[in-house]
């Protein structure tokens, strides 16, 4: 089972590590674009969208790692290792 | 395959082709990708991630390599369709998908390019999976498909992926 990060602590790291990022919600995931990029595979959580579910801790290492957001930022509000 | 017995944090590179077919306003339209890049990480006990390179914008994971690899490619056809749904012309999905498919994930190539290293050294291997030279050319190709021109291979996802070396 892979770990998990709650969705809300993703949004809080973006807001501090990733200035002027746009989060838009698509049917079945979450998009974030920056710099005119796109990270495509934010999961809404486990049976569609709720408030605040848990996701899948690898989705985020790809987007911090797509973004190229310092470890030294994330690593204040998520715990990715 | 050699990774159920590989150690923690191997590394896989990937290299995969696909075609989709996919319905927009009055068309058919085919993506048809080649050499596509990914890395397949063992991150703990049947757990394998792929991280894509080109497309870099997407993760899957799964139970062993191929079930990533399953994710992978489902969630790879999911972003298309959502593509096609925003794009209101032709030349906007066109736009759209390669965009998608060519905008790189920096933070894992360099990961990718070691992992190549050590495939070349035989540290890596992925039983029943070829290897196909890592520098084999990648493109894309996004086309309008004529009604007459689909056939019942059209219904078939391709489901093509191999080790880089």
């Amino acid at each position: 089972m892979p770990r998990l990060v709650r969705l809300d602590d993703v949004w809080r790291m973006l807001d501090a590590c990733l200035a002027g990022y746009e989060k838009i919600l698509k049917p079945h995931r979450w998009n974030v674009k920056h710099g005119g990029r796109t990270y495509h595979e934010v999961p809404l959580g486990e049976h569609g969208r709720r408030k605040n579910p848990e996701i899948e801790t690898g989705h985020i290492r790809g987007l911090v790692r797509f973004f190229e957001i310092p470890e030294s930022c994330y690593s204040q509000f998520l715990d990715l290792s | 395959m050699t990774g159920q017995a590989a150690a923690i944090g191997t590394r896989y590179p990937l290299l995969f082709s696909y075609r989709d077919t996919l319905f927009g306003t009055g068309l058919v339209l085919e993506v048809q990708v080649t050499n596509g890049r990914a890395l397949c990480v063992q991150e703990a006990k049947d757990e394998y991630w792929i991280y894509g390179i080109n497309p870099g914008g997407m993760a899957a994971h799964g139970a062993t390599p191929d079930e990533a690899h399953t994710a992978f490619r489902r969630a790879f056809s999911h972003i298309l369709i959502d593509l096609a749904n925003e794009a209101e012309t032709f030349d906007h999905f066109q736009t759209a998908v390669e965009k998608f498919f060519n905008d790189t994930n920096p933070g894992y190539e360099g990961e990718w390019q070691q992992a190549i290293l050590a495939v070349r050294r035989g540290d890596v291997t992925l039983d029943g999976v070829p290897m196909v030279p890592a520098n084999s050319p990648r493109s894309i190709r996004v086309t309008i498909k004529q009604v007459e021109q689909v056939t019942p291979q059209d219904n078939s996802a391709q489901l093509q992926y191999l080790l880089a070396a």
